[in-house]
C-alpha cells in the first residue's frame, strides 16, 4: 500500500518530464538528421586540406592559423561587425517607428502593412537589379540630379570601394525594415489596450506611452529580433554576393562570401569549413550572452 | 466599451504623413521593376530608369511565362510553400510551447544548440545531405526539399513563437490545468488561439522563404516537372546574357502569387486578432 | 474554431504531401516528353547543361537531342537545364549520384573529378569513335590527366577586339593593331567623350582575368606565357610585371568603362549596350560576343565588327588565345557509360550537324573544336562569325596560339588573378607583389598536379 502511494507521484513526475520532450521530438529529430549529422562531417573537414572532392588529409589547426593571419579574413570580419552595427540600429528604428505609427490606425492599415512588406517578398536578385538601375552611375538618379544641379549624389555607389558596403546595406535594409514593422505590429497588437487607456487617463504623451508601455510589452519580440539580427549579420550573403561578390578589391567582403569563394571558387573546402565554423563560433558567443541574460531573470 | 469613450481623441494626421512617405520609399523603386518589365532588352540598356519610350513590350510577360515554364513551377512552389508553412507551424509551435511554457530541462542548452545550428552555412552540409537524400529517393522530389525547409526554418519559427508565447500571462493555462486539461489541450485550445497572429507571422515568413529559396531547390530539384519558381527565375539570369526586360517580367510573375497570399493572410490576421479575445 | 483550424491544417498538409509525392503526375509542357516507363531495352542517358532560354534551348533540343534520339532507338537522351551548374554537379557527383554526362567549366576543373575517381577514362571510346581524327589535337590533349583522356571539349573560344563599325567609319578610325595606335585611338575617344573600351565586371567578376590573360599574351607574348606555364620562367618575370603595370595604367586613365568605379558597377547589359549605341567605341572580349552583339546592336542603326587584338609590345607577334569554355566527361557511377559515349560522339561525328547547332545558338556555345568549313554551315549564318571561326581555327591548327587563364590555369591561381588585380588597380598591391603571389600559388598547384597539359606552341621549347 505504502509502495503504491509513493510510486504514483513518481510516475506522474516521470510523465511530466517526458511531456516537454514529446513536444520537442519532431524538431529535434529533423534537426539531427538534416543539420547536425551532415554538419559533423564539415567540422571534421575544417581540420583537413580537403579540396571539396576526393581524399582529405588531416592538417591539424593549419586552416585556423592561416585564417587568423589572412588579411582578407580580417577585412571580412570587420565588415561583418560594421554590418551588425548598421542592422542593429537603422532597420530596428525604422521598424519600431513604422509599427508605432501604424498601431493606432484602423483605416488603411492593411494597405500600409502590405506596402511596407512587399519589398521583403521579392527575391534578392530582383531587388538588387532594381537598385542597380536606380543607382546607375551613367543613367540613374545620381546623374539626373547632377543635371538638375545637385552633383554630390552622383557616385557609382556599388563600384566605389569606400561606399560599396554601405550601398549594399542600404538596399538590404530597404527590403528588410518593412518586415520588422509587421513583426513588431503583431507584438504591439497583443498588448493589453487597458494599459494605454490607463496611461492616457494619467496624461501620458505618445512618447511616454511608447517608452513605458509599448516597449516593455514587446520586449521578448524586440530582443528576439535583435538576436536574430546579430546572427544574420554574421551570415549575410545574398545581397553582397549578388551586388558586388565582395568587391571591389574585398571592400565588401564578408565571412560568408569568403566561405563561398574558398569552397566553390578556389576549391579549398577545408579552409571554407574552418571559416564557416568561426562564423558559428561568433554566433555562439552572442547566443551564450543572450542565454546568460535570460538566466539572470530577463524575460526575453 | 464604456471605457473607450473616456479616450481623448488624438490626431492621427502626423502618423499618416510619415506613413505615406515610408510607402513612397518602399514602393517607389518597384515602379522601376514594373516599367523595365515592359522594355525591350536594348531599351533597358539605353534607358534603365525612365518609363518605356519605345513602345510597351507586353510580350515579355508572355515569353517569361512560357520560357520560365511558370505554369508548372508556380504549382510546385505553392505545394512547397504551403507544406512548409503547415509543417513548420506545427513543428515549431510544439517546440515553442515546450520552451516557453513547459518546464523543459536543458531549455537553455537547446536554445543554444538550435541557434548555433541556424548559423551554420548551409553550403557546408549540402554534400552529406545529398548523399543521404539520393539514397532515400528524396532528390527530384518536392517532399525532399519540404523536409529540409522544415528542419532549417523551424528553429527560427520556434523562437519567434516562443517570444509571443512568453508574453502571455500564465493565468489562462493554469486555470485550464486546474480544470484537468492535458498539455496538448492547453497548447491547442489556449496557447494557439492566443498566439494566432504569431503563427500567421511565422507562417508567412517561412512560406516566403520557401518561395524564394534557391540553394536547396537548385541543388535537389533537377527535373523540369519538379522545379520551383526560383529555378525558373534564375534560368533567366543565366551565365550569358541578361535580358532584363524579360527578367523583370519574370520577377513580377514570381512576386504576384506571394503578394496575393500575403493580402489573404492579412485578412485572417485581423480576424484572428478579434477572435483571439485578447483585448477583452 | 480551434478544432476546425487544426483539421484544416492537417488536411492541407496531407493534400500537399500527396501532391508532392507524385511530382511526375503533370509533366512540364516545355519539357521533353519522357516515355514512362521507357520501352523494353531502351536505356536513358541524362546530361545536365547550362540553362539556355528561348530559341537557344529549342535549337539544342531540336538539332542535337531530337536528332540523337531519332537515330538511336535503344537510347533515350535527356538534357536537363541546371542553374548553378558546376556547383550543383559537384555536389551531386560526390553524393554518389548526378547525371551520366558530367559537364565542367574547363579542363582544370576535371582534374579533381579524376583524382576522386568520379569520371571514367575515355581512351577506349576515343579509339572506337576516332575522336583523335575528328577533334583538334590541341583541344583533345587538354582533356588528359596523367596521359589518359577524361574529358572532351564542348566549346572553344578566343579573345578578340569588338568595335562599333558605324562609329569607326564616322570618325575614319581603323581597328588598332599595335600599342601606339591603340593608345592614340583611346585618347582621341576620350577627347570626344566616348568611352574607349566598354569593359565592366558587375555581371561577371571573372572578366578581370580576360584582361590579365590578354595583356600577358599581347605584351609579354605567348612564348613567355608558355614558358611560365611550364615553369621554365616564373610569373614574376619583368615582362609579366610590366604587362600588369600597363593594365593598371589603362585602368587609371579611365579607358575601361570610364574608370574604376564604373568598371565595377556596370553590367553586361550596360557595357554591350554602350558599345551598341556608340557611347563606347570598342571592347576586348571573347568570341561568345557573337551571341551578344546582334542583340545589343539591334535597333541602334549601328553595325558591329571584330578584329584581332593589337600587340602591346613591338617584339610580340599577335596571337589568338586558346580557350575551352566547357568540357564533358562520363560519370563513373553511370549505369550506361557506353550509351553516354554514344551521346558524346554525336557532338563531333557530323560537321553539318555541329555547324547547324552552332549557328542556331548564335555562335557562342557548343562550338565544338572540329574542322568546319563554310560549306558546313547553313546559308543564314553571319559571315563575320565564319570569318572568325575559320581564321582562328586555322591558326590553332598551325600551333600558333596563346593561352586563356580559365582553360590552363589551376582554379586557385585563377581566382587570385581575378581578385588580386583589383588590389593592383586600387594601388594597395604592386604589380611585382601580385605577380610574385601568382608564382607562389602556381608553383604549389603545379606540384599538386592541378595544371592541365599545356599544348606546345609552334616554335616554343
Amino acid at each position: 500500500m505504502t509502495t503504491h502511494q509513493t510510486t504514483q507521484p513518481r510516475r506522474r513526475n516521470w510523465r511530466n518530464q517526458l511531456v516537454p520532450w514529446l513536444f520537442m521530438a519532431p524538431i529535434l529529430a529533423l534537426n539531427v538528421v538534416i543539420i547536425l549529422g551532415p554538419s559533423l562531417a564539415s567540422i571534421y573537414y575544417a581540420f583537413t586540406d580537403w579540396t571539396g572532392m576526393g581524399r582529405a588529409r588531416f592538417i591539424g589547426l593549419a586552416n585556423f592559423t592561416r585564417m587568423i593571419g589572412d588579411p582578407v579574413y580580417r577585412i571580412a570580419l570587420v565588415n561583418n561587425l560594421k554590418w551588425t552595427a548598421i542592422f542593429l540600429t537603422v532597420p530596428i528604428f525604422m521598424g519600431l517607428l513604422g509599427a508605432m505609427l501604424l498601431a493606432p490606425i484602423k483605416r488603411g492599415q492593411i494597405f500600409f502593412r502590405t506596402a511596407y512588406f512587399i519589398p521583403y517578398v521579392i527575391a534578392s536578385v530582383v531587388n538588387a537589379q532594381i537598385w542597380r538601375c536606380i543607382l546607375h552611375p551613367l543613367k540613374g538618379i545620381g546623374p539626373w540630379l547632377a543635371r538638375q544641379g545637385i552633383p554630390w549624389l552622383n557616385v557609382a555607389w556599388f563600384g566605389r570601394e569606400s561606399t560599396a558596403l554601405y550601398a549594399i546595406a542600404f538596399v538590404d535594409n530597404w527590403h528588410w525594415w518593412g518586415f520588422l514593422v509587421v513583426v513588431y505590429l503583431a507584438a504591439m497588437q497583443a498588448v493589453d489596450t487597458q494599459l494605454y487607456e490607463a496611461a492616457r487617463l494619467e496624461g501620458a504623451n505618445r512618447w511616454q506611452e511608447f517608452w513605458y508601455i509599448t516597449l516593455p510589452s514587446i520586449r521578448p519580440t524586440l530582443v528576439f529580433t535583435l538576436l536574430m539580427t546579430v546572427i544574420w549579420s554574421f551570415l549575410v550573403f545574398d545581397y553582397i554576393y549578388v551586388l558586388t561578390e565582395g568587391g571591389p578589391a574585398h571592400a565588401s567582403e564578408v565571412l560568408a562570401t569568403e566561405v563561398f569563394n574558398a569552397a566553390f571558387g578556389r576549391f579549398e573546402a577545408g579552409y571554407a569549413a574552418a571559416v564557416g565554423l568561426s562564423m558559428s563560433l561568433f554566433c555562439g558567443i552572442v547566443i551564450a550572452i543572450f542565454v546568460a541574460l535570460r538566466r539572470r531573470g530577463w524575460e526575453i | 466599451m464604456i471605457r473607450r469613450r473616456s479616450r481623448r481623441v488624438r490626431s492621427l494626421a502626423p502618423n499618416y504623413v510619415i506613413l505615406i512617405l515610408l510607402v513612397v520609399f518602399s514602393l517607389g523603386p518597384l515602379l522601376v521593376l514594373l516599367s523595365n518589365s515592359l522594355k525591350s532588352p536594348g531599351e533597358v540598356g539605353r534607358n534603365p530608369l525612365g518609363l518605356p519610350r519605345e513602345g510597351l513590350a507586353w510580350r515579355n510577360y508572355v515569353e517569361a511565362w512560357r520560357q520560365g515554364d511558370y505554369a508548372v513551377t508556380i504549382r510546385n512552389s505553392l505545394i512547397v510553400s504551403l507544406s512548409t508553412i503547415v509543417g513548420v507551424c506545427l513543428i515549431s509551435g510544439l517546440a515553442a510551447f515546450a520552451l516557453a511554457k513547459l518546464n523543459l530541462p536543458g531549455a537553455d542548452a537547446l536554445t543554444m544548440y538550435f541557434l548555433v545550428g541556424t548559423s551554420l552555412p548551409a553550403q557546408l552540409f549540402l554534400v552529406p545531405l545529398y548523399f543521404i537524400w539520393a539514397r532515400l529517393h528524396l532528390v527530384d522530389n518536392l517532399l525532399g526539399v519540404i523536409i529540409i525547409y522544415w528542419a532549417v526554418y523551424s528553429p527560427f519559427a520556434a523562437f519567434l513563437l516562443r517570444s509571443y508565447m512568453v508574453s502571455i500571462p500564465s493565468d489562462f493555462e493554469d486555470a485550464a490545468r486546474v480544470d484537468g486539461a492535458s498539455e496538448w489541450q492547453v497548447f491547442s485550445r489556449i496557447i494557439v488561439p492566443l498566439t494566432w497572429p504569431g503563427f500567421l507571422t511565422a507562417g508567412l515568413v517561412v512560406g516566403l522563404w520557401a518561395w524564394n529559396e534557391f540553394l536547396f531547390a537548385v541543388t535537389f530539384l533537377h527535373r523540369p516537372e519538379v522545379m520551383t519558381v526560383t529555378t525558373s527565375y534564375y534560368n533567366f539570369a543565366g551565365r550569358y546574357g541578361r535580358d532584363w526586360g524579360l527578367t523583370s517580367a519574370a520577377a513580377i510573375i514570381m512576386i504576384f502569387p506571394v503578394v496575393a497570399l500575403f493580402l489573404a493572410l492579412q485578412r485572417r490576421f485581423i480576424e484572428g486578432l478579434t477572435e483571439g479575445g485578447l483585448k477583452t | 474554431m480551434k478544432k476546425r483550424l487544426i483539421l484544416t491544417l492537417a488536411a492541407l498538409l496531407a493534400l500537399s504531401l500527396l501532391l508532392s509525392a507524385c511530382p511526375s503526375a503533370t509533366p512540364a509542357e516545355e519539357a521533353e516528353p519522357t516515355p514512362t516507363p521507357l520501352p523494353e531495352g531502351v536505356v536513358k542517358v541524362t546530361w545536365w547543361t547550362e540553362p539556355l532560354l528561348g530559341t537557344n534551348r529549342e535549337a539544342l533540343l531540336r538539332d542535337f537531342v531530337d536528332t540523337f534520339n531519332a537515330a538511336h532507338p535503344d537510347i533515350f537522351l535527356e538534357v536537363l537545364f541546371q542553374p548553378d551548374l558546376d556547383r550543383v554537379t559537384r555536389t551531386a557527383i560526390q553524393g554518389g549520384a548526378g547525371p551520366d554526362i558530367v559537364q565542367s567549366p574547363g579542363p582544370a576543373f576535371v582534374i579533381d573529378y579524376v583524382e576522386a575517381d568520379h569520371v571514367l577514362p575515355l581512351d577506349d571510346y576515343a579509339a572506337k569513335y576516332g575522336w583523335n581524327k575528328e577533334i583538334f589535337s590541341w583541344a583533345l590533349d587538354v582533356g588528359k590527366v596523367d596521359g589518359h583522356l577524361y574529358s572532351l571539349p564542348l566549346t572553344y573560344e578566343t579573345m578578340v577586339l569588338w568595335y562599333n563599325k558605324t562609329l569607326f567609319d564616322q570618325h575614319g578610325w581603323t581597328p588598332p593593331t599595335n600599342r601606339a595606335e591603340l593608345e592614340a585611338l583611346a585618347e582621341e575617344c576620350q577627347d570626344q567623350g566616348i568611352i574607349p573600351f566598354a569593359h565592366a565586371n558587375a555581371s561577371w567578376k571573372a572578366a578581370n582575368e580576360w584582361y590579365v590573360g590578354m595583356f600577358y599574351s599581347n605584351y609579354a607574348g605567348a612564348d613567355k606565357v608558355y614558358q611560365a606555364l611550364t615553369q621554365q620562367i616564373h610569373w614574376d618575370d619583368p615582362l609579366f610585371v610590366e604587362a600588369v603595370a600597363l593594365l593598371k595604367d589603362y585602368m587609371d586613365r579611365g579607358w575601361f568603362g570610364g574608370g574604376r568605379d564604373n568598371y565595377y558597377s556596370l553590367t553586361l547589359t550596360d557595357h554591350w549596350g554602350a558599345l551598341g549605341d556608340g557611347t563606347a567605341a570598342m571592347k576586348m572580349e571573347g568570341t561568345w560576343g557573337f551571341m551578344h552583339a546582334p542583340i545589343y546592336f539591334e535597333g541602334t542603326g549601328n553595325e558591329w565588327e571584330w578584329a584581332p587584338l593589337p600587340k602591346l609590345r613591338d617584339e610580340v607577334t599577335p596571337v589568338y588565345d586558346l580557350g575551352i569554355g566547357s568540357t564533358v566527361s562520363i560519370n563513373a557511377a553511370s549505369p550506361h557509360p557506353d550509351a553516354a559515349a554514344e551521346v558524346l560522339d554525336w557532338l563531333y561525328s557530323d560537321p553539318k550537324r555541329a555547324a547547324q547547332l552552332i549557328s542556331d545558338i548564335g555562335g557562342g556555345e557548343y562550338v565544338v573544336p572540329i574542322p568546319l568549313t563554310e560549306e558546313d554551315f547553313p546559308p543564314e549564318v553571319d559571315p563575320r562569325f565564319i570569318r572568325a571561326l575559320t581564321t582562328f581555327s586555322a591558326k590553332f591548327a598551325e600551333g600558333d596560339y596563346g593561352y586563356t587563364t580559365w582553360t590552363f590555369w589551376p582554379a586557385r591561381t585563377e581566382q587570385y588573378i581575378i581578385s588580386g588585380i583589383e588590389e593592383v588597380w586600387n594601388g594597395s598591391l604592386t604589380p611585382e607583389a601580385y605577380c610574385q603571389e601568382q608564382q607562389r600559388l602556381f608553383a604549389a598547384d603545379l606540384a599538386a598536379g592541378k595544371v592541365p597539359p599545356i599544348p606546345v606552341r609552334q616554335g616554343s621549347e
